[in-house]
């Protein structure tokens, strides 16, 4: 099974510094392998648990991202990680 | 028993004045290479590796537990992302796989390094090259710990020294704790190198340009450092100290006297009113400026709030900055100067293309078409801040008319913006412009009708004028303020304010050398601005001058035919003024 969710970054520095360091660390908590791509750049998928492969994402604010969840816990993740995004990373 | 040492005595250039006696403190960059060794096999290899980054990421926890509320909270942040770097998975499987083919633990963290920092530098995106310097510095991190080199920790010294260092580049004054820093010496570097205006606005002694010979000073040797002469003697004789101790003494003296006569206004001998304002670099030169006796902002260096960002500080923040500072000069007059980066300024997150000659290249008013977003939110801030002060705006490296044509246009557009979207600004704000290049110089009667002031710029107009590149200390023998080219220059402008009826300021580092007074003076000069702790020497000299004599001395140096036949007149005048 995979499980998976396109979502549009709103934040305005996008998936750097700080909100880059939440993903990351919420990703982490999950034992699910999880990669997220960066539709509006046209990238291939990258492990979300690295903070250095995001950041060559190059999200920025208004960019659409998909994220990929596989593994017992992927539902979990993915709805974490779309929670996360979508509320600004607690900004 | 102490062992036995020897005085020494080096030359170098002395670029911010003062006395100071104290004991050395080494400040050294490492450029670190894996050395090449026997591989040891995968396990051993990358135990090394482990135990590296365990290391990396206990010695980032020092750091953060040390610095927390010392340095701010942004800085903190930077330390809690380079753990998460360390600890990457990405990281790691690089550094792994490199291992597998046969490559020792340097090797293959260098390997990943690279790659990593390179693909994020590709993106060609300003805020994430950016990261790139920070992928390299765990990179250095981590490799210093493979290699047991001990990390030079820049942040430890805690007692008063006198830094010893090759250069210091802008980024070094964050993390450097400079209240405990008496003086500077460098090995590189000339009058208007960062650490000679570092110096200056932080009011301590500094030498720099001391070349080989700084190899010669040990951590912890006794120097003295006269910031005047350029002097610095290396473990000194008790009867040398004792002379110097009372020189500063003396110094001291002198300052406190200066420093009463200097908040009163300036007028000369025959009551002519000029101003002396200061040069500000940031939040606390603008609060200390005013003990100087500084009579406004002549120059607003805004640089200070972009350079030790980690992206382009947004309107707000800049908004916050300004007030601040606006905020300690009711009704004095604040020039700030727009945005001046480029050339040897780079912040990190601006991705600058490779330039041959930086200096000719993408700088100041030239970055603001490549970046138009940077322009547009420094004056929102700027039109935003200034409700209520009496603040003007000052346009870097004009070179013809379609420069101030294209900030008008933005100021304008911003205007625009700002009235619909119902924010209060400031609308009558004076746009000026800094006379710095030769192309402004011939042009200067032109300008006039599209300027509402001219400051000159005397470090760039001296570098561009006689083409000697002003960070190349091989030729800073030819970087003179002083070169009759450059004077004729400054008359031209400060006529050609006069004819059109708009004022002429200087801001460069000439407006602050004593014996330039005089004739700058007599070229009609009004209004001087520099780094706040010269300004009470500087008021002093002109308090003792009539016009009638300035103008007599300007006449006898612009009649001479070298910067040297100019500094010997200078010297002489001076000298005479001062009995």
């Amino acid at each position: 099974m995979v499980s998976s969710v396109t979502i549009k970054i709103t934040n305005k520095v996008g998936l750097h510094l700080r909100p880059a360091a939440l993903f990351v660390q919420t990703a982490s908590k999950f034992s699910s392998n999880i990669k997220i791509k960066n539709i509006s750049r046209n990238t291939g998928f990258r492990n979300a648990k690295s903070s250095l492969e995001l950041m060559t994402l190059g999200v920025s604010y208004g960019h659409e991202i998909e994220i990929e969840a596989t593994g017992s816990d992927e539902k979990e993740a993915i709805t974490a990680l779309k929670e996360l995004v979508e509320n600004n990373f607690n900004e | 028993m102490n062992k036995q040492v020897e005085e020494l005595k080096i030359q170098g250039i002395g670029v911010s004045e003062g006395i100071q006696i104290g004991m050395a403190f080494l400040y050294q960059k490492h450029e670190l290479k894996p050395s090449s060794r026997e591989f040891y096999g995968y396990d051993k290899e990358i135990k090394l590796f482990n135990d590296a980054t365990e290391l990396a990421v206990k010695q980032l926890d020092n750091l953060i537990n040390k610095n927390k509320g010392v340095i701010n909270e942004k800085n903190l942040a930077i330390f809690e992302s380079h753990k998460m770097m360390v600890q990457d998975p990405s990281l790691q499987e690089k550094v792994s796989e490199s291992i597998k083919s046969g490559l020792t633990a340097e090797e293959a963290l260098n390997k990943a390094i690279k790659e990593i920092a390179e693909s994020l530098r590709q993106l060609d995106d300003a805020i994430i090259s950016e990261r790139a310097n920070d992928v390299e510095d765990i990179g250095r991190r981590i490799l210093r710990n493979l290699l047991g080199v001990s990390e030079q920790e820049q942040l430890t010294f805690t007692s008063e020294v006198i830094l010893v260092a090759e250069d210091l580049a802008p980024s070094d004054t964050v993390t450097l704790p400079l209240n405990y820093v008496k003086a500077i010496i460098t090995q590189k570097g000339g009058y208007t190198s960062h650490t000679a205006i570092l110096a200056r606005t932080l009011g301590i002694p500094a030498v720099v340009g001391i070349g080989e010979a700084k190899n010669k000073i040990t951590n912890n040797d006794e120097l003295i450092v006269d910031g005047e002469t350029g002097l610095v003697i290396i473990n000194p004789t008790l009867e040398e100290k004792n002379t110097y101790k009372s020189q500063i003494k003396a110094h001291n003296e002198r300052s406190e006297k200066l420093k009463d006569l200097s908040l009163k206004d300036c007028y000369t001998k025959d009551n002519i009113r000029i101003h002396v304002l200061s040069n500000i670099a940031n939040v606390s030169s603008a609060k200390s400026s005013l003990n100087f006796g500084s009579e406004g902002i002549g120059l607003l260096r805004s640089e200070f709030m972009f350079i030790n960002e980690t992206s382009i500080p947004d309107e707000s923040h800049q908004i916050q900055s300004l007030i601040e500072i606006f905020s300690e000069y009711p009704k004095m007059e604040i020039v700030v100067r727009l945005l001046d980066i480029g050339g040897d300024k780079h912040p990190n997150y601006l991705h600058f293309p490779e330039e041959l000659n930086p200096f000719l290249g993408i700088r100041a008013v030239r970055l603001y078409r490549r970046y138009p977003d940077l322009l547009k939110t420094q004056l929102r801030a700027i039109l935003q801040a200034s409700i209520g002060f009496n603040v003007k705006i000052m346009i870097p490296m004009v070179a013809s008319i379609a420069d101030i044509q294209f900030v008008k246009q933005y100021i304008q557009q911003v205007q625009s913006d700002l009235e619909k979207e119902n924010l209060a600004f400031n609308k009558n704000l004076p746009l000026g412009i800094m006379i710095e290049t030769p192309a402004s110089v011939f042009i200067v009667d032109l300008l006039a009708n599209h300027s509402d002031f001219f400051s000159i710029g005397t470090n760039d107009l001296t570098q561009y004028v006689l083409t000697v590149d002003r960070t190349n200390e091989n030729l800073s023998y030819l970087f003179n303020s002083f070169h009759p080219a450059v004077l004729k220059a400054i008359q031209v402008t400060i006529n050609a304010g006069e004819s059109n009826n708009i004022p002429v300021a200087m801001c460069g580092a000439l407006a602050g050398v004593k014996k330039a007074v005089p004739l700058l003076l007599g070229m009609g000069l009004k209004e001087f601005s520099m780094v706040p702790n010269l300004i009470p020497e500087i008021k002093s000299i002109i308090s003792q001058l009539d016009m009638e004599t300035a103008i007599k001395i300007k006449d006898k140096v612009m009649a001479l035919e070298s910067a040297e036949e100019v500094e010997k007149l200078l010297d002489i005048e001076l000298k005479r003024l001062a009995n």
